[in-house]
C-alpha cells in the first residue's frame, strides 16, 4: 500500500514539474516575441504564420534613434560606399536618415529623473526609517500608515491638483517637477522597506558605539548605514524601477522637454514612419535593464512587493 | 563637539536627531500629496474649469449629486467592478495554482520563479503596448497560437475588457504566486507527515492544513491587487484608451478624460474624491492585514 | 469592555460596511444603492478609522 502510494506521488510530482515547465514557456512567449521582433526585418514582423527563423538585424534599433524619409530613387553607388554602417542599413530598407530622433533624449530624461528621485527618496527615507526604528514617536503607527497611504493614491487623482499647482509655479514639463513627484512616490516605499532592514540590525551595536563616545549621528552613519548596505541597494533598485516604469504622471505632467520613455514609446505608434519592429526595439531597450535588475533583486522581491512587511 | 560629563551625550540630543530625521519626510509628503488633495477637495465644491478665465463658482455638493446620478459614471464604475472581478480572480487562480505546483523540489526552481516574476517588474504602459502587438487580429501571435483566425480582440467591444484583464493576469499572477509560495513554504513539514499517518485525503489536507495557513498572505495579495485593479489606468489607456466606444472606460480613464481633455476641473475633482474614498477604504483594510501578517 | 467589543465586532463590521459601500456604488442594478454607496463607504471608513484606534490594550503613554 505504502509503495503504491509513493509511486503515485512520485508520478504526480513529475507531472507537476512538467506542467510548471510548460507554463513557464507559455509565460515567456510574449517576452520572447517582443525580443525577437526587435531584431526582425520589417517585412518579417507581420507575417502569417509568424516568422520564427530569420536573419537577425539591428536595423530596427538604427531606425529607433533616427528620423528618416523614404528614398525617391536608389542611392548612387559611391554614396552608398561612403556611408557609415548604420546609414547603409537604412539605405537597404529604402530610406534616408535626416536627423536624430528624440528617443535618445527621452531615454536620457528617464535615466536622470529616475536616478535623482531615487537618490532623494532613499536619503530622506533612510533617515526617517532610522528615526521610526530607533526612537519612540508619538502615534508611530499612524504616521507610518499615513506615509504608506500616500503610495496608494491613484496617480490620476493626485495629478489634477498637482497639475494646476505646477502650472502656476511653472513646473509643468520640467525635470524638477517629475523628480519631486517620483520622490514623493518612492519616499513612502523607502521608509517602509528601510525600516524593515534597520529593524533587523541589533540595537546593541549602536549602544556599544554610544558608550564608546560616538554621537547618535556618528553611530547612525558609521554603524547602521554600513550594516544596512544590502538593504539600501535593494531599496534603491526598487525605487529606480518604480520611477523608470511610471507612466501616468509622466503622461500628464510632461509633453516634450522632460518627457520620459514610457509615454514616448507608445506615442510613436501613430506617426507613420515608425513600424512595429522599431517599437519592439524601443521596448527591448527599455525593458532590458529591468530584467537585469529583477535577477539581481530576486532574493528581496517578496520584501519589496509587500513594503517590507513580509521577510520570509 | 566637546567632551562633557559622561552622562551627557555629545552632539545632538536624541530628540533633535529624531525630529531632524522624521520631520522632513512628513513635511515633504504633506506638501506633495496632502496639500494638493485639500486643494482638489475645495475645487470639488466648485463649478470651475482650469482653462477658462472664469473664477470658481461655489455650488456646494452639486458636483457629487450630478456625478452620482450620471449614467455614464455609473456605467464606468460597473465596468471597473467587472474588470476588478475578472482580473483579480484570474490572478488568484493562476497565481495560487502555479504556487501549488511549484511548491516542491524542482531542478532550477529559483531561476523558474525569477523568470515568472519578470512581467511584474515591467512598466504597465510598455507591457500594454506590446500586448497590443500580440493581440493584432491578422498577424498577432495570440490568434495564431489559439488558432483563431482574424479574431478581433482590442477593437471588439465584447472582449476588449477581457483582453486587458488577460494582460493584467499575465502581468500580476506572479505577484499572487510569490506571496502564496512564501506562505506555502512556511508550513511546517510535520503537519503534512501527521496528516499522511492519519491517511487524510489530499483534499482534506489541503482544506485543513494548506488553506488556513496560506490565507493571511493570500488575502494580502488579493486586497492589494483589488486596490490596484480599481486604480488601473496605464494598461487600459495604452491598450484601448477607453474604447471601443465606452466599452473599457474604467473609472480612472473616465476621470482622466474629464480632467484633461475636457477640462471639467471642478467636477473631475469630485469624481477623483469618489475614487479616492474607495481606494482609501481598501488601503485601510490592506494595511490592517499587512500589519497582522507582520506581527506573526 | 467597550474596547474589547470594538476590536471584536465594530472594527470588522465597519470593514464590511466599506466593502458593502464599494459594491453598492459599482453594482449596475439598483440606482438607490449606487447613489448612496459613496455615503456608505464614508460611514464605514470613519467607523473603521475610529474603531481601529480603540485597541483592547491601553495605548502606551508617550514621553515627549
Amino acid at each position: 500500500m505504502a509503495a503504491v502510494e509513493s509511486t503515485r506521488s512520485r508520478f504526480f510530482n513529475k507531472v507537476a514539474i512538467l506542467i510548471v515547465l510548460i507554463l513557464t514557456v507559455i509565460y515567456l512567449i510574449p517576452l520572447y516575441w517582443i525580443g525577437s521582433t526587435a531584431f526582425k526585418p520589417r517585412a518579417a514582423a507581420t507575417t502569417v504564420p509568424p516568422t520564427v527563423f530569420y536573419k537577425p538585424e539591428v536595423t530596427p534599433f538604427v531606425k529607433l534613434f533616427t528620423k528618416r524619409v523614404q528614398l525617391r530613387k536608389a542611392v548612387s553607388e559611391d554614396k552608398y560606399e561612403q556611408a557609415k554602417w548604420y546609414e547603409k542599413l537604412v539605405y537597404d530598407a529604402g530610406e534616408r536618415i535626416i536627423t536624430r530622433s528624440p528617443f535618445l533624449n527621452r531615454f536620457w530624461n528617464s535615466i536622470i529623473i529616475a536616478c535623482v528621485s531615487t537618490f532623494l527618496a532613499l536619503t530622506l527615507g533612510t533617515f526617517t526609517a532610522y528615526g521610526f526604528s530607533r526612537f519612540k514617536v508619538k502615534g508611530e503607527n499612524d504616521w507610518l500608515f499615513f506615509i504608506l497611504s500616500t503610495r496608494m493614491l491613484p496617480p490620476v487623482v493626485v495629478a489634477i491638483p498637482i497639475f494646476l499647482m505646477f502650472r502656476r509655479i511653472g513646473l509643468v514639463d520640467t525635470h524638477l517637477g517629475l523628480i519631486l513627484l517620483y520622490t514623493a512616490l518612492n519616499l513612502s516605499f523607502c521608509v517602509w522597506l528601510m525600516k524593515g532592514f534597520i529593524d533587523e540590525i541589533p540595537i546593541e551595536y549602536e549602544e556599544a558605539a554610544l558608550v564608546d563616545g560616538y554621537t547618535r549621528f556618528e553611530a547612525f552613519w558609521k554603524i547602521v548605514l554600513p550594516q544596512s548596505a544590502t538593504g539600501i541597494a535593494a531599496t534603491a533598485v526598487f525605487s529606480f524601477i518604480t520611477a523608470w516604469n511610471e507612466y501616468a504622471f509622466a503622461l500628464m505632467m510632461t509633453n516634450r522637454k522632460a518627457q520620459t520613455a514610457p509615454p514616448f514609446i507608445p506615442s510613436q505608434l501613430g506617426s507613420g514612419m515608425i513600424d512595429w519592429t522599431t517599437i519592439a526595439a524601443g521596448t527591448f531597450i527599455f525593458l532590458f535593464p529591468v530584467a537585469i535588475f529583477t535577477f539581481l533583486l530576486r532574493k528581496h522581491l517578496l520584501r519589496g512587493v509587500t513594503f517590507g512587511a513580509i521577510r520570509k | 563637539m566637546t567632551a562633557t560629563a559622561a552622562t551627557v551625550r555629545r552632539g545632538l540630543s536624541d530628540l533633535a536627531i529624531r525630529n531632524m530625521f522624521v520631520i522632513p519626510t512628513i513635511v515633504f509628503l504633506i506638501l506633495i500629496n496632502i496639500f494638493p488633495l485639500f486643494y482638489s477637495l475645495i475645487l470639488s465644491f466648485a463649478d470651475y474649469s482650469a482653462v477658462s478665465a472664469k473664477p470658481p463658482d461655489w455650488i456646494g455638493i452639486q458636483n457629487y449629486r450630478e456625478l452620482l446620478r450620471d449614467p455614464h459614471v455609473w456605467e464606468s464604475l460597473y465596468i471597473t467592478l467587472k474588470y476588478v472581478i475578472i482580473s483579480v480572480s484570474g490572478q488568484l487562480v493562476v497565481g495560487f495554482g502555479v504556487a501549488l505546483l511549484l511548491n516542491r523540489s524542482i531542478p532550477g526552481k529559483g531561476t523558474i520563479t525569477t523568470l515568472l516574476l519578470l512581467p511584474m517588474m515591467m512598466s504597465m504602459a510598455i507591457v500594454g503596448l506590446f500586448w497590443k502587438l500580440l493581440y493584432s487580429p491578422s498577424w498577432g501571435i495570440i490568434n495564431y497560437l489559439l488558432g483563431l483566425q482574424n479574431f478581433v480582440w482590442i477593437s471588439n467591444a465584447d472582449v476588449a475588457l477581457l483582453a486587458i484583464a488577460i494582460t493584467d493576469i499575465w502581468m500580476w499572477s506572479p505577484f499572487v504566486m510569490l506571496l502564496s509560495l512564501a506562505g506555502l513554504s512556511a508550513i511546517p513539514k510535520h503537519l503534512y507527515e501527521a496528516a499522511a499517518i492519519d491517511r487524510a485525503s489530499r483534499w482534506f489536507t489541503f482544506r485543513r492544513i494548506t488553506l488556513p495557513l496560506v490565507t493571511p498572505l493570500l488575502l494580502i495579495a488579493v486586497i492589494f491587487r483589488t486596490m490596484e485593479a480599481f486604480k488601473t489606468f496605464d494598461l487600459a489607456f495604452i491598450m484601448t484608451g477607453g474604447g471601443p466606444g465606452t466599452a473599457t472606460e474604467l473609472i480612472a480613464i473616465k476621470l482622466y478624460n474629464m480632467a484633461f481633455p475636457q477640462w471639467q476641473t471642478g467636477k473631475s475633482c469630485a469624481l477623483a474624491y469618489i475614487l479616492l474614498i474607495m481606494i482609501i477604504g481598501i488601503s485601510n483594510i490592506y494595511i490592517k492585514y499587512l500589519n497582522k501578517a507582520k506581527e506573526r | 469592555m467597550f474596547r474589547k467589543l470594538s476590536a471584536k465586532y465594530f472594527e470588522p463590521i465597519s470593514m464590511w460596511i466599506i466593502i458593502l459601500g464599494i459594491v453598492s456604488l459599482c453594482q449596475p442594478w439598483v440606482l438607490f444603492l449606487h447613489v448612496y454607496g459613496f455615503l456608505i463607504i464614508i460611514i464605514g471608513l470613519i467607523g473603521f478609522i475610529f474603531f481601529s484606534h480603540i485597541k483592547p490594550l491601553p495605548e502606551d503613554v508617550e514621553e515627549e
